[in-house]
């Protein structure tokens, strides 16, 4: 399941639609394609890239790293952290980055397509 | 790649369960712990930060919660829970879980057994390549089949055009002697056949070469083959038993080769083959003379993508010529028939039998589990009721159901598969000799797969089905309901009574089915054989290779000895004894010759010695016996049966009457009636005694003196010894009397008379325990079932008989009240079952002797049977019903 929190208010789609799992995952591949980090790092990347607009739940940003750890889009390798701490370093694989290409342009189509209708009228 | 990578992780998932949490933990662990010193940067206390992350980012084990649930191996997880909470609710209820093991087991493995044990027989295909082109020729006359003659079978052989080849055999005991590390003969089994046969089967030697056409001819040397497992055994799989010498009815046989024991059993006509000879019966085979010497078997193989049809068609224009040309093959035609009908042989009606109440068998066991399934869910409805008002999901609930029905239908299996194990020993162990390819029956996977799946599917249709159409109701009601008075499902109710009623029936069919059979046996065993079995040994010895007169003078001898061994009040020398004469011979009655070939009547026949009626105890009703008068060089004489003074005398005295054996002269060709033919003087008529079996009734007989008749003074000789001791005891002086003359002489089928009668009633002792063990299985099942339904129906109407106890009503009025509900269900049962009775008697009536299938008194008892279990079944919780107190009951209220 699903939980994306938008900063003030809760919103808590009961059934995840294809578009927004799709986006999650788009947006952790996009993250480690700039540079490999633990999941943390994702985390604080992505509020801090959408300025404060997504902040990414524990359980669903674990259960999404999983499902793309398994699908072999990104590798994960323990390293020690600056604290002195393991922490789970992810890097995006060669399959990975081919993803995250498509999903790109696919996005770019879907959302132009989508401002079209609603800017018509 | 990613496949493998998720089923890889899966995995690790599931089998380092710790390692892969503690991970999770850490990796969690280190994000909190990053996150909280973020906000301490902020100037937050460490106590803080942290419990201000978790309110951010949600709680840590929920989180850990979600990720796990990610991936496959959590359902794999959830359905390894859901077993383990079967395993548990099942120990909670023993009682159901055993009851419901036990019919699963009992069901899965007498039917595994017994379909394999069919499959063995009538289903499977030959073991040999092409297999449907193999035939078995015989000729025919009248319609009727006969073995055929090996000049007709060489005849057919050359001239027909749709074979690929035919092949005579025969198996015959011989005395086997010469073998290593052994200096005693023995009896064995020898297959003589013909130089194409192996090669119609496609077997090919293991060792060594197979005989040659050339080798078929008599008078050469002689050549054998061995089979591969007696070779291992007595030769200790030495190639260098090729050449060597072995002496078979006292002739020297050298060792050409060794051949898989690739043939069944059915086709050696249930003897043990592992010595395989060139095929050479007797000199003079192929004599024109003995055309009409029929007795052999012939086996052939149809050219490829010819027809059944065709190979008749050709076969019936090839014999009509023959019929033409030779006067012994006049109305004498030929068939062909598969090879695979000889597999089934007689068996089929056993078979089918057999199928039948197995059949039966799988339907009451279903009926009962269907039962228990039904009452453990209708106790469960309060339950799952529960269960789904808490929120549990369908989903959940079905896999709950699920999990124990698999849990149950897979021990049952597994114990089934032990049952069918320790049944099919059973079977093995009880086969009749008629039924020797149960012999060689193994388990089938297929079968049991089958079997296990059928069981898995009753399970769900009656455990699952009707737990879901229940949780579709209103669950408040059935809250409501089920906490007052536990009364719910009234169809439920109703069915499984008529699932009862069922048990009853099919039980009531199986136990006629026994009765029918136990009683067939008795009159079997009750009827006049004509002659006293008791205290009455027999034997076997073959001499080979010796003349007539050599042939008496060993009976002589042999006679001589055993009538001096302590412990012997008489005894015989015989061709055949009764209760079964299969020697036949054209018979002409010379005051009534037979005009046409077609009518040349037929008699059972045997010779034996002077104290033969004595002996056996066969009373004289005419005449004279035999005595030591009746010699060599006197006018021979004959005793006939009754039946054949019926027959061929009505009306007429018939001692003094003169038979001779085959056609009349009139009949006969030129060359034919050259031969001298023995005329017999009837000097006596002796009371029937079963000469065709047990079942049949004695057909007309000749007794004949063997030694008046050298022609007939074959070396298979039987002893009979009528004994003052236990017979048993004189089992090896016998032995020793026949080997103090010749060492080489093995005695076989050294056999009480009684233990001859029994192998006569096997096929009937068979169904019968084979069927009693069912019938027994079933009415066990049945009352599990009754006393099932009416305990529950007494836990139900606790507080209603409660209440009438109250009002004044007496015990037994509770008493009656209780048992009627069961009473009617068996009876409903019962009348079921005697129709299906009525409608089934086909199927057992070819099992029956002086019986029939709807026998009135077979039916009552078994329906009293069925009645009185079914009562005292009822009788404990009607018991219970009378015990009950009002006062508790009220107070419960």
């Amino acid at each position: 399941m699903l939980l994306l929190v938008a900063k003030g208010e809760r919103f808590m789609p009961d059934k995840p639609s294809d578009l927004v799992q799709g986006t999650l995952d788009m947006l952790i591949l996009k993250t480690l394609a700039l540079e490999p980090t633990h999941g943390y790092g994702i985390s604080v990347r992505i509020e801090q890239m959408s300025k404060g607009v997504f902040r990414l739940n524990a359980g669903s940003l674990f259960l999404a790293i999983q499902r793309l750890e398994r699908d072999g889009l990104i590798d994960g390798e323990w390293k020690p952290t600056e604290n002195n701490r393991r922490a789970r370093y992810y890097t995006l694989t060669a399959k990975g980055r081919k993803r995250l290409n498509n999903e790109t342009r696919e996005w770019g189509r879907q959302v132009a397509a989508i401002s079209r209708i609603l800017e018509a009228s | 790649m990613s496949l493998f990578r998720n089923v890889a992780t899966g995995l690790r998932a599931i089998c380092r369960k710790n390692q892969v949490d503690r991970e999770l933990d850490e990796e969690l662990g280190a994000y909190l712990e990053m996150e909280a010193a973020e906000k301490m940067k902020q100037g937050m206390s460490r106590k803080d930060a942290l419990r201000a992350v978790r309110l951010e980012r949600g709680s840590l084990e929920i989180t850990k919660e979600v990720v796990r649930s990610g991936g496959w191996e959590s359902f794999v997880n959830t359905c390894w829970q859901h077993f383990r909470f079967g395993l548990r609710s099942l120990r909670k209820s023993p009682a159901f879980a055993v009851v419901a093991v036990l019919t699963l087991a009992l069901g899965i493995g007498v039917n595994t057994a017994i379909f394999s044990c069919v499959d063995e027989i009538l289903l499977r295909p030959l073991p040999f390549p092409k297999s449907d082109q193999l035939m078995q020729v015989f000729s025919t006359r009248a319609g009727a089949e006969l073995p055929p003659s090996p000049l007709d079978a060489r005849d057919l052989n050359i001239e027909n055009h749709t074979f690929e080849g035919l092949a005579l055999y025969d198996i015959w005991p011989k005395n086997v002697a010469g073998l290593p590390n052994s200096t005693r003969a023995e009896l064995g089994f020898v297959g003589m056949v013909q130089s194409g046969w192996f090669h119609l089967l496609r077997i090919r030697p293991v060792l060594g070469r197979l005989s040659t056409s050339d080798e078929d001819k008599p008078a050469r040397e002689h050549v054998v083959m061995l089979g591969e497992g007696f070779w291992r055994q007595r030769f200790h799989g030495d190639p260098k038993a090729i050449g060597q010498i072995i002496r078979i009815n006292e002739e020297a046989y050298q060792i050409i080769g060794v051949v898989p024991d690739a043939v069944p059993n059915w086709l050696t006509y249930g003897g043990h083959v592992s010595l395989w000879t060139p095929f050479v019966p007797y000199s003079g085979l192929w004599n024109e003379a003995n055309r009409g010497n029929r007795g052999f078997s012939v086996l052939g193989r149809l050219k490829p993508s010819v027809t059944l049809a065709q190979a008749r068609a050709d076969l019936s224009v090839v014999s009509s010529g023959l019929a033409a040309r030779y006067p012994a093959d006049r109305e004498i035609g030929a068939t062909a028939r598969p090879l695979l009908d000889m597999r089934v042989g007689e068996s089929r009606p056993m078979l089918f039998l057999l199928l039948g109440s197995v059949g039966l068998i799988l339907l009451i066991a279903c009926a009962n589990l269907a039962n228990l399934l039904l009452a453990r869910n209708t106790y469960r409805y309060r339950e799952i009721a529960v269960r789904a008002a808490l929120g549990a999901s369908r989903r959940a609930l079905i896999l709950m159901l699920f999990s124990e029905a698999l849990i149950l239908s897979l021990a049952g299996g597994v114990l089934g598969l032990l049952v069918s194990y320790a049944v099919s020993q059973l079977v093995v162990s009880l086969h009749p000799d008629r039924l020797p390819q149960v012999a060689g029956q193994i388990l089938d996977w297929r079968v049991m797969l089958f079997t296990l799946g059928a069981s898995l599917l009753t399970t769900m249709l009656f455990g699952i089905a009707p737990a879901l159409a229940n949780s579709r109701v209103n669950f408040a009601d059935a809250l409501r309901e089920a906490g007052r008075t536990g009364m719910t499902g009234v169809a439920h109710q109703h069915l499984r009574r008529v699932l009862v009623a069922a048990e009853m029936a099919l039980s009531l069919m199986l136990l006629i089915g026994v009765g029918l059979l136990v009683r067939s046996m008795f009159e079997m065993q009750k009827q006049d054989l004509g002659f006293s079995s008791q205290r009455l040994l027999t034997a076997h010895f073959y001499l080979p290779r010796r003349n007539a007169t050599a042939i008496t003078q060993f009976t002589d001898d042999l006679s001589r000895r055993v009538d001096a061994l302590p412990g012997v009040k008489e005894a015989s020398i015989a061709a055949v004894f009764p209760p079964r004469n299969g020697w036949v011979q054209q018979i002409t009655v010379e005051r009534h010759p037979a005009t046409d070939v077609a009518s040349v009547p037929e008699a059972r026949f045997n010779v034996v010695d002077w104290h033969y009626c004595r002996t056996l105890g066969l009373r004289l009703l005419q005449g004279r016996d035999f005595g030591k008068s009746d010699t060599e060089t006197t006018q021979p004489v004959a005793l006939i049966n009754e039946t054949f003074a019926r027959r061929f005398f009505s009306g007429e005295d018939a001692v003094g009457q003169l038979i001779h054996l085959g056609p009349p002269e009139s009949l006969l060709s030129a060359s034919e009636s050259a031969s001298p033919r023995t005329r017999f003087t009837v000097v006596g008529i002796v009371r029937d005694a079963k000469n065709s079996g047990l079942v049949l009734p004695p057909g007309p007989e000749i007794i004949a003196l063997f030694r008046q008749t050298p022609d007939l003074n074959y070396g298979f000789k039987r002893i009979i010894v009528r004994t003052l001791i236990d017979p048993h005891e004189l089992a090896s002086p016998l032995q020793q009397a026949v080997q103090q003359i010749d060492s080489d002489i093995p005695v076989t089928d050294v056999l009480t008379m009684n233990e001859v009668l029994a192998k006569e009633t096997a096929d009937s002792r068979f169904m019968t325990i084979i069927l009693g063990s069912f019938s027994f299985l079933g009415l066990a099942l049945a009352s599990i079932g009754v006393y099932g339904v009416l305990s529950y129906l007494v836990a139900q109407r606790k507080q209603e008989i409660g209440v009438r106890l109250a009002l004044g009503a007496s015990r037994s009025q509770i008493l009656w009240m209780t048992l009627r509900q069961g009473i009617t269900i068996a009876l409903l049962g019962s009348g079921c079952g005697l129709m299906g009775a009525f409608g089934a008697q086909r199927a057992i009536s070819s099992f029956l002797f002086g019986v029939s299938p709807v026998d009135a008194v077979t039916l009552s008892s078994a329906t009293l049977l069925i009645l009185c279990v079914a009562a005292i079944a009822c009788t404990v919780p009607a018991y219970r019903a009378t015990r009950i107190d009002p006062i508790v009951t009220l107070r419960y209220e």
